[in-house]
């Protein structure tokens, strides 16, 4: 009888919680009520007569007599062995399962490159995502004959350098196991800026004057200019590159950004166009997604990438983002100004031309009218600018005939500044559609479409044919041209917004003309049309089918791994009281109140006391910090964490913010501490790892939200309601909690790391099904509504245990593991198999027409990969 | 990175300031040479030229100072240009100016104090202001390894004298170490040879007790009360120093000032001041009332110039946030910030707090150092390697060869490596089963612990070449050493967990009989120490020293002798006492108790048990002493043998 009560009760349980099937728990029950209900039945008849209720339970009366059969029996015995297999199932998984993460992520990796499709990939971050990637892609790439190239892209140069260093052991690696070197180039390419060795050019502070003044330098007829004798400066690190072989500047090997500035420093080379035209030679190259999705740039650096390249979006939360940047512009009075100022000088410059050297401009002219561009193209790479619309929206013909004069050009540019200038004059809001504002435009000054569509083409082959040299003052202008393409090329997806304040509050008017893409999947679309194997993955990608919607494409695989561990390395926290039990939000409406400031205070103060070393700190906005951080100051909580900590701040400012960052990393490796406050979606939140000691506890102080007010937002939210059918209130929380993640998952990195993660909001508690799963996972349901109190003394006892010391050794097996380990578990997913056909790899693989390898020799490679993964 | 510019410098100087042959050597000589020269009284150039090892270092100074902000050649000029401005004076003067400058780049080992604001500071502080900075600033370079010279711990008394209250087992070994040396040895030797044994820990100890808080924010830590409508402070001496070293504006004020007003006065008004609310960072608004001596100053040239550095620093490229910022390829796209993520301008509170930090780290060696390691680069792959997947450190330990090991065996297949084979074949858990239930039994079976009864070690069954009676003899051997090794086993366990697991009492010894041989023990190794020491240095000059030594080692055989008297006694009036009480019991209830005098533990044969190991080494080291005496041919002088 007791065994029956166990087992209902049991089997409820388990049902509830879903770890039973509701079938099977039905089945189990079911049984037991029917066994009871005919027990009763039998009883009634068998009962001797009269049948009273009375005598029904007078068991002195003979009746039937159940005896168990052995079946019954063995059923018991295996509905107990079920029913304790699923309560301790959770226990056990813990140690069976997820330790498989980076090889299950490796795997369907393979499995979308064999396919030849796009995935979405999410692994928790810290735990070699970067190397393993970069393992299997390589040793796909060297296994397979077609040595198809691998184009990595990753948001930050940080993480470039970071990605190329790993490539380079990873290759050391190689080379250790095969016994020799592969012929292998790997090359990482960022700005002009940070590439720079000319010694005058590299010390200028803004990125666009060091492009500018390179041009200057390295453009086709400055060189062209030199050798006529003229003297003109040039650079002799960008010259040498012309005494070498074109297809090999630079020995092979990866070159980390450190190493190749090494390298043309001592061979007196420039690093930037080494990496830039070795670019095609190389068979990974690292850059930014700008190089890829920008059409300004990816034009003339990844034109020539051939179709079956590997494409991987690393750090691809913000992907999105990026694209609707590299579509969107802004025009401002001032920028009116400078355009009209750099338009009179074009047109000083045309009229001097044509004096002295009247033949260039006809030349010009009958290129023009003969649409040869192609003519200029050796020279492109230095090219002034190129043309801001995707490839496919390009035209394809001949410039028009209105503008194909320089003079005209100018006056038709002329013309449209002064246009733009009397929109700017409205005192109110406009929102309007591209055909809207081309239609006022045509009504007003008559120009048309097609020749705004080539303004920005047109203005190059100008620029070029008066060899101007000194860019930068026609920066201004070159927007403005950027805007006209734009405007006149898309008319779906974008939209025009004039904003004559600058806030609701604003008395000045400063007006702005932005004109914004609503569409991330517009500038994407080429890149997953062109390259059949795209990979998106990162740390913190939750939820996953978001990023299909909307990029608008279709995965073969999205999947989202949880994380191994032997230890519970980190400990994230919801707290949404202070200690005086009110709740804390960064909420518009309380955000500023008191209470609320003070009860963050209080957080920051109590965890830096308890914290070792470093802890980061992230507020939603810049603006936010800034008040939070003075209203502060004036309560005396800065003064309480002096005492604890040093105290850091990001800046608008990005070198005063490095250095900051510096002195926040010396202090947490001296031991003296330190907290960094800074923002959630600004510079330091990208790219920038704060691992082990430099972030024992991450601080999340309010949820990360868009400023919702913002026109553009809202914009972009009902475009994405219309096309998408994605909800306001569904992106903006995706938005914010990605963020959140992302500023989460700063702090791990490898499996001795560890480290304290609190969510310091109200709203918090409902959102935490959006954090990713391996967040989720680790996230106890008792810690979801904490109060600071409560909050620190878990913290700290968390701390405590992670000082204990923790030997590799008590991992092995269970996150790590070694070779046998991973021989074990083949075998035994071998067994599982059984008679199946061996998985899909092999059948997926004729896609590709190369049917070079089985699947044992798939498997091969798995297990090399592998090892080169243990190897780190 | 001012010695190369050196050079070129040196030619300008010349012919601005007339000095000429300063410029040799350039090198970083620790800072306490700095205030050495502030303090010298600088009068005229002779004077700086005749100090050939402290004036190039003047220059440095100057000199890196000046490339911080640009090029160094262009920079000097500028550095001379503001005081000649300034006032067109005798040399004398800008040399004094240029000490102070030194002094003050010295002492905030940054690079924070700024070009243009230090000479005006430091052309009226001298002698007073530069000790005050010294000691604030620079604590992390100003410390003077004297933890590394072994003669200066050794003659540290005080030092001495802390780690002995710290650590009384040394304080008793140092006591009765002392009050049974020879007399004939005299106390400073005694404690130089007692000290030289412990350098290690003096050392420890010294740099625990060196250990000082480093630098915090000071401002934010005082603060000013108002009592009665008049504001008290209560600010220390480091506080003051502290505020300098961090403020260097308020220190020049402090300097122009203070002999006018009073110190209180000072900082009452200093606390009062818009000044303070600036450096702390606070909104400073109109209402303030103005202070006309703290207000004049203005804080934001001395900011901007703080942040001038930020230039030339390069930043490795994993945290380059600028490099990041500049990563999109040239062409910056995408619509403005929105209000709440748009930086404003000027937050006063920001700066601050980041430059304070700054300021606070600055004598730091930054972690992130640029600065190229062996391999030529900035090992950006140690951050990025996920430590828990490494491999095992290289094993950095010695390896131990021994030379000629064929010696040590009688033949190539000696019983040792055959008995490696027997060894083989046995199942280790078993011996260890066999083992461990040996030692749960106690030493009550001590009577015959036979190791290879224990362990079936069954010799004869590979003995095929060795003659029997060989065998037997070997066999034996082993059984000898095997008890020896086993009753020693025994022994040591009994001392370290008593019989009856009581640690203080081992082998039945009272508690404090058992600490007066511990304290024998340590004394005894301790001359034992010496003795050795003094002995094996094979030093003639010691010759006399030794003899005291070994004589001390007499004693401590007396010495033991004693302590195993004492036991004796103890023992015996336990004895009594049980007697005594087994006769009374007797008495009493006319029953007997069984029991024998052997139950009590303890007494000399006990203590001679332990002291054993430390007895045979007094034996040996005398054994040595006397026979070394006998080969040189000198007589025992003294009477121990």
């Amino acid at each position: 009888m007791a065994d029956k009560i166990l087992m209902t009760v049991l089997t409820v349980c388990l049902a509830i919680k879903g770890a039973l099937p509701i079938w099977v728990a039905t089945i189990i029950l079911g049984r037991d009520v029917g066994l009871a209900i005919s027990a009763i039945y039998y009883r009634w008849i068998s009962l001797p007569p009269p049948k009273t209720f009375s005598r029904y339970w007078d068991f002195s009366l003979p009746s039937a007599e159940i005896r168990p059969t052995t079946i019954s029996k063995y059923n018991t015995f295996l509905q107990l062995a079920l029913v304790g297999l699923t309560t301790a199932a959770p226990l056990i998984s813990v140690d069976l399962a997820p330790t498989l993460t980076i090889m299950h992520y490796m795997c369907d990796l393979k499995k979308t490159l064999d396919a030849g499709g796009h995935c979405v990939l999410e692994m928790p971050s810290g735990t070699g995502k970067t190397v393993s990637l970069l393992s299997l892609i390589v040793a796909y790439q060297q296994h397979m004959p077609e040595k198809r190239k691998l184009i990595y892209c990753s948001r930050t140069m940080s993480e470039i350098e970071k990605a190329l260093v790993e490539l380079q052991s990873l290759m050391k690696y190689r080379a250790e196991q095969l016994g020799y070197e592969e012929e292998f180039r790997g090359l990482g390419l960022t700005s002009r800026k940070n590439l720079c060795l000319h010694p005058s050019v590299k010390r200028e502070k803004s990125g666009s004057i060091v492009d500018a003044r390179c041009r200057s330098l390295t453009a086709g007829f400055v060189k062209e200019k030199k050798d006529r004798g003229e003297n003109v400066d040039v650079c002799t690190y960008h010259d040498n590159l012309d005494l070498l072989e074109p297809h090999n500047l630079i020995p092979n090997g990866v070159w980390s950004f450190e190493a190749l500035l090494r390298y043309g420093e001592e061979h007196k080379q420039c690093p930037y166009f080494t990496a830039r035209r070795m670019m095609e030679y190389c068979n990974v190259v690292i850059f930014s997604y700008h190089y890829l999705l920008d059409p300004k740039i990816a034009e003339r650096v990844s034109k020539d990438f051939s179709k079956d390249c590997i494409v991987v979006f690393d750090e691809a939360h913000n992907i999105d983002n990026v694209c609707i940047e590299s579509l969107s512009t802004d025009i401002t009075e001032d920028s009116i100004r400078k355009a009209t100022r750099s338009a009179q000088h074009l047109e000083r410059r045309i009229a001097e031309m044509r004096e002295t050297d009247q033949e260039q401009l006809q030349n010009e002219y009958e290129k023009l009218v003969q649409g040869l561009r192609e003519t200029d193209e050796a020279r492109q790479e230095d090219a002034f600018m190129a043309n801001p619309a995707l490839p496919d929206d390009l035209l394809k013909e001949a410039v028009p005939g209105n503008i194909r004069r320089a003079e005209h050009f100018v006056a038709f540019l002329k013309r449209f500044l002064e246009y733009l200038k009397t929109r700017m004059k409205v005192r109110q809001v406009i929102s309007e559609t591209p055909p809207s504002f081309l239609a006022h435009l045509k009504e007003h000054t008559f120009i048309e479409k097609k020749p705004l569509r080539f303004c920005a083409e047109r203005l190059t082959s100008l620029v070029r044919t008066l060899e101007l040299t000194n860019i930068e003052d026609y920066q201004a202008l070159q927007e403005v041209a950027t805007f006209a393409t734009l405007v006149a090329t898309y008319e779906k997806g974008f939209l025009l917004i004039l904003e004559p304040y600058e806030s609701d509050t604003a008395e000045v008017p400063n007006p702005t003309l932005h004109f914004t893409c609503l569409d991330a999947a517009i500038a994407i679309r080429p890149v997953f049309e062109r390259f059949y194997s795209v990979i998106i993955t990162s740390g913190t990608i939750s939820p996953l089918e978001m990023y299909p919607k909307m990029l608008d494409f279709s995965t073969v695989i999205q999947e989202s791994y949880s994380m191994t561990l032997a230890r519970r390395s980190f400990l994230p926290m919801i707290v949404t009281r202070g200690s005086d039990q009110a709740s804390v939000s960064s909420s518009f409406q309380v955000r500023n109140e008191p209470s609320v400031v003070r009860n963050y205070g209080n957080l920051l103060t109590e965890f830096a006391r308890i914290t070792p070393d470093g802890m980061v700190v992230f507020f939603p906005s810049y603006l936010y910090m800034e008040s939070i951080i003075s209203m502060w100051q004036g309560m005396g909580i800065l003064d309480e964490v002096w005492k604890y900590k040093l105290i850091l701040v990001e800046t608008p400012d990005a070198q005063e913010t490095s250095l900051a960052l510096e002195t926040y990393r010396t202090a947490c490796c001296n031991g003296r501490g330190a907290i960094l406050l800074c923002v959630a979606r600004g510079k330091v939140s990208e790219g920038i790892d704060f691992d082990h000691q430099y972030g024992r506890t991450v601080l999340c102080i309010g949820v990360p939200f868009q400023y919702t007010e913002s026109r553009i937002l809202k914009a972009r939210l009902e475009f994405l309601r219309e096309t998408y059918r994605i909800k306001e209130n569904d992106f903006l929380s995706f938005d914010a909690m990605r963020h959140a993640a992302q500023c989460l998952g700063r702090v791990l990195r490898g499996k001795d790391d560890y480290g304290v993660m609190v969510l310091a909001d109200r709203r918090f508690q409902k959102k935490r099904t959006q954090l990713p799963k391996w967040i989720n996972q680790g996230l106890q349901d008792a810690d979801t509504n904490l109060s600071t109190d409560m909050a620190v003394s878990s913290a700290r006892r968390f701390l405590k245990t992670m000082a204990q010391p923790f030997r590799s050794k008590d991992q092995e097996g269970i996150s790590t593991w070694g070779y046998e380990d991973l021989m074990q578990h083949q075998k035994k997913m071998e067994e599982e198999r059984g008679e199946e056909p061996p998985p899909t790899i092999s059948n997926t693989r004729p896609v590709h027409g190369s049917i070079a390898a089985t699947y044992e020799s798939d498997f091969e490679d798995m297990d090399q990969e592998m090892m080169e993964l243990e190897g780190f | 990175m001012a010695s190369p510019t050196g050079h070129t410098l040196f030619k300008k100087k010349e012919g601005i300031l007339s000095f000429t042959t300063d410029h040799k050597a350039i090198t970083w000589t620790p800072i306490s040479g700095g205030p050495a020269t502030v303090s010298l009284p600088v009068t005229n150039i002779t004077n700086l030229q005749q100090t050939p090892d402290s004036s190039p270092k003047v220059m440095l100074k100057i000199f890196e100072k000046s490339e911080n902000a640009s090029d160094p050649i262009t920079y000097l000029f500028h550095f001379n240009t503001p005081e000649a401005k300034a006032e067109a004076q005798s040399v004398k003067d800008l040399l004094s100016r240029l000490l102070a400058d030194l002094r003050n780049g010295d002492a905030n080992v940054s690079k924070l104090v700024t070009a243009t604001s230090t000479p005006v500071a430091n052309g009226e502080g001298t002698g007073n202001s530069a000790t005050l900075v010294s000691s604030g600033g620079a604590n992390a370079q100003s410390v003077p390894p004297k933890w590394f010279d072994d003669s200066q711990l050794k003659m540290n008394i005080e030092l001495q004298q802390s780690l002995m209250k710290k650590d009384r087992s040394l304080h008793e070994t140092y006591v009765s170490a002392m009050s049974t040396k020879p007399d004939s040895m005299t106390t400073a030797a005694f404690n130089s040879q007692f000290w030289s044994m412990r350098i290690n820990l003096l050392r420890a100890h010294a740099i625990e007790t060196n250990q000082k808080k480093g630098a915090y924010n000071v401002l934010s830590t005082v603060k000013p009360r108002t009592v009665d409508g008049e504001l008290k402070l209560n600010i220390s001496v480091e506080q003051v120093q502290m505020i300098f070293a961090q403020h260097p504006l308020l220190k020049r004020i402090y300097n122009e000032n203070v002999p006018r007003l009073t110190e209180a006065e000072f900082w009452s008004r200093f606390f009062l001041s818009k000044l303070a609310k600036k450096l702390k960072g606070e909104r400073v608004t109109d209402n303030d009332p103005a202070d006309a001596i703290f207000d004049k100053y203005n804080l934001d040239g001395i900011m901007q110039d703080a942040h001038s550095k930020v230039t030339t620093q390069p930043v490795p490229h994993i945290i380059d946030i600028e490099g990041n910022e500049e990563n999109q390829g040239g062409f910056k796209g995408g619509n403005a910030k929105d209000v709440e993520m748009r930086p404003r301008a000027n937050i006063p509170i920001v700066r601050t707090l980041n430059s304070l930090s700054e300021k606070i780290m600055a004598n730091v060696p930054p972690s992130d150092n640029t600065a190229y390691d062996a391999q030529g680069l900035y090992n950006t792959s140690r951050e990025l390697t996920l430590r828990d997947l490494k491999g095992d450190g290289e094993e950095q330990r010695i390896m131990l060869s021994i030379k000629e090991r064929n010696n040590f065996f009688s033949s190539k297949d000696s019983p040792a490596q055959r008995g490696g084979d027997v060894l083989g074949s046995q199942r280790p858990e078993n011996v260890l089963a066999k083992m461990r239930n040996l030692h749960t039994a106690g030493p009550d079976k001590t009577g015959d612990t036979r190791l290879q009864i224990n362990i079936d070690l069954d010799i004869d069954s590979d003995s095929d070449n060795e003659s029997k009676s060989g065998l037997n003899a070997t066999r034996d051997a082993i059984k000898e050493a095997e008890k020896d090794v086993m009753a020693g086993i025994q022994q040591q366990r009994s001392q370290k967990y008593g019989r009856a697991s009581d640690d203080t009492s081992p082998m039945g010894i009272p508690t404090t009989i058992s600490d007066k041989c511990a304290l024998t023990h340590a004394t005894t190794i301790e001359f034992l120490h010496q003795f050795w020491d003094g002995f094996l240095s094979g030093d003639p000059d010691r010759a006399i020293e030794v003899q005291y030594l070994a004589e001390s080692l007499a004693r401590s055989m007396a010495r033991i002798q004693a302590v195993a008297d004492e036991a004796e006694v103890e023992r015996e009036s336990a004895i009594q006492k049980r007697k005594q009480e087994i006769r009374s019991h007797f008495e009493r209830t006319g029953k007997k108790i069984r029991w024998k005098p052997d139950m009590v533990g303890g007494g000399r044969d006990v203590v001679g048990k332990i002291m054993q190991p430390t007895v045979d080494a007094l034996r040996r080291a005398q054994d040595t002493y006397s026979r070394a005496l006998g080969e040189e041919g000198v007589q025992i002088s003294t009477e121990s043998t």
